[in-house]
Order: structure tokens, then sequence, then C-alpha cells
């Protein structure tokens, strides 16, 4: 798969597939794996990274354009995994021509409500897969306290957490 | 309800980076990055409502590809203007961008190995305390009696159930919202116009 190729396929299958990333995940699948761009354990080692790493899940994509096409595949497929989201642009601005009607108000109103029922659900979701087993549920209930009870920030929170998380692996692997 | 704001805060480019770069440091996916934002962005250094911010992801979760990719796009327009969206993109993908080549590049030495297994056993449950307390942070302002709270319950549940796409259940609520949940009408004042 050529360079421009690459790009392609991952600007294309971004652009058509809305909220819900997993979608993108089963169209690359199909056309990396399964023609044979990529192994299977390439594309899930690469879909793991999105997980482990900061930020954005679908940064993985940058390791599957590095895989594909070294350095410039890496920064390419970023570039083109976040020109989509310039769409937000013009629907703000037609946002703010309309938002004074009652409408469209009560359109805001149920799209929020709903985000925040998402925001549970997907906090929901990941809970499942992250508690697996004591020391996972040690290190949740560990971040939780040290932001509410320690007066943390978010970040200092999740750290602290996460090196306590791994002193107690390392504690029960010897 | 939730609003986008028509003024537009002061704020350096320097200091826009430094938010977007302290968010993109976040683990738990777009949420975890959500949460510092609004740590940053709301709690700490005041410059937008909770509930505009709230407004902005709602309304990212409904465009193509990632939902904080039109977040960060959305804030940093609307803070710096064009320049203040690309700055705001690369600050907040590079910690991530850098972790993911780096560990792509080592492939051969991790793939087989138990350090994946160790990472996702420890700094994935702590991301996920941040996105709890991100939720509850920003659903606040809907915990009371009314028919908001009803609609966020309604949907965690279909989205819990039915694995339902996240996007079409967010046009429902909005759509529900638009026959029920019709707010007051607001008169438009003379200084309110388009913003840039």
């Amino acid at each position: 798969m050529s360079f421009g190729q690459l790009l392609l396929v991952i600007f294309t299958y971004n652009l058509l597939t809305f909220g819900n990333g997993s979608a993108v995940l089963a169209l690359l699948q199909h056309r990396l794996v399964d023609d044979g761009v990529l192994g299977l354990n390439q594309f899930l080692y690469a879909y793991a990274l999105g997980r482990v790493t900061p930020g954005q899940n679908n940064l993985y994509l940058a390791s599957i354009g590095y895989m594909v096409s070294g350095w410039l595949g890496a920064l390419g497929t970023i570039v083109a995994i976040q020109l989509p989201g310039y769409l937000v642009i013009p629907v703000l601005k037609g946002y703010e021509r309309v938002r004074h009607q009652r409408s469209v108000q009560g359109f805001i109103r149920g799209l929020t409500a709903a985000s925040v029922g998402l925001m549970f659900a997907v906090a929901f979701n990941i809970g499942q897969e992250a508690l697996t087993g004591l020391v996972p549920w040690i290190v949740f209930v560990a971040s939780l306290a040290l932001v509410f009870l320690a007066k943390r920030g978010l970040l200092a929170g999740m750290v602290g957490a996460a090196i306590l998380g791994l002193g107690l692996k390392f504690i029960l692997s010897i | 309800m939730a609003e986008v704001a028509e003024t537009r805060p002061r704020l350096s480019l320097a200091q826009l980076f430094t938010i977007f770069f302290k968010a993109g440091c976040g683990f738990g996916g777009g949420l975890g990055v959500l949460a510092l934002l609004q740590e940053q962005l709301v709690t700490l250094r005041r410059i937008l409502p909770d509930k505009e911010l709230m407004t902005l992801w709602s309304i990212g979760r409904l465009m193509p590809s990632g939902t904080m990719t039109a977040v960060a796009v959305a804030v940093g327009y609307r803070l710096c203007g064009f320049i203040g969206t690309v700055v705001a993109l690369i600050a907040m993908i590079i910690p991530g961008f850098i972790c993911v080549v780096v560990l792509t590049i080592a492939y051969g030495y991790l793939a087989h190995g138990a350090v994946l297994e160790y990472i996702d056993a420890t700094l994935l449950p702590a991301a996920l305390g941040i996105v709890w307390i991100s939720a509850i942070r920003l659903g606040k302002p809907l915990f009371r009696v009314s028919l908001d709270i009803a609609f966020a319950m309604v949907a965690c549940l279909l989205l819990l159930v039915t694995h339902v796409n996240p996007a079409v259940m967010l046009l429902i609520g909005g759509f529900a919202g638009a026959i029920l949940l019709r707010g007051p009408s607001e008169k438009k004042g003379p200084q309110e116009g388009t913003k840039r």
C-alpha cells in the first residue's frame, strides 16, 4: 500500500464514521489485515497502544501509519484523522445563528443530557474492561481518593495511583 | 440551557498550548483528555463555563473522526482564532503521538512481553478514576429532579443495553429534546452577533 493510498483510506474511513471508533476499526481490519498489508498481530498491537498511551484512542492510527510508511506515514495519518474535526467550525457558526430558537435550545438540552448519559455509559464500559482484578480496583479507588480526599489534581491523582499499582504488581509478582 | 458564549476570553497561544498539552497527557481515551481539559478550562482558569464545554463536547460527538479533535478545534478557534485550532490540536496530540510512535518502533521487543499488560492493569484503572470524576463534574448541572436527568438516564441505559451507535443516540436525544425540552425563548441583544 502506497503512502497516498494509506492516507486516503484513513481519511475516508474517519470521515464516514460518526461517534463510534470501533466502526473504523472494523473497516480498517478488513482493508489492512484481510488484504495482507499488516499482520493481525501488528494490527492488534497498534490498537492496544491506543489504549495504553495518553490522548485520544484514535492515535493508534499513527502506529498503523508508521508500520506502513514509517515516520511520514505516522505524521500523514495524524493529519488525516484531524482534518474532519474542522467541520465543527461551520457547524458552530450555524448554531450561533439559530441558537435563540426554542426548538434549537431544546435540541441542545436533549443533546447535552444524552451526552451525560453517554459519558456514564462509556465510563461503565471502560470499568468493565479495566477493573479485572484486585490491583486494578485498588488503583481505581486510589485515584478517586487522591483527587477527592487528598485534593490532588487529576493528572497527579492518576499518576500517583498508577505508580501505586505498578508497585503492587511488582510486589505480587515476586 | 447550555450555550456557546459569544465573547472570546483573551488567552495567549503559549497558554493555549500549555492547556492542551496537559490535557493531551490524559489517559483513558477522549474522556480522560476531556477530564483534564475541564480541570484546566473550567475549574482552574475559569475560561469557559462547564455548560459551554459540555455543549462543545456534545456537538463534537456528532462530528466525524475523534470527538476531542472537534472539541480542540472548537475551543482553539473560540479562544485564539484559526491559529488557535492548529496550536490546540498539535499540543493535544504531541504526548500521545510520541508515545505511540516510540512504542511502535519498540514493537519487536514489546509485542510478546508483559509491559503492555502492566500498563493496562495500572494506568487504565487510574484513568478510569478521572473519567468518572469528569463525568460527575460535567453532569453536575443535571443532577436534580428534571426531564434532563431522565433523558440522561434513559440514554445511558439504552447505550448500555442496546449498544446503539452513540451518534445516533445523541441525535435521538436532541430531536426528543427539541420537542420535550424547549427552553424559554431568549431575546437576541444588539451586542450579540455571530462570533468569529
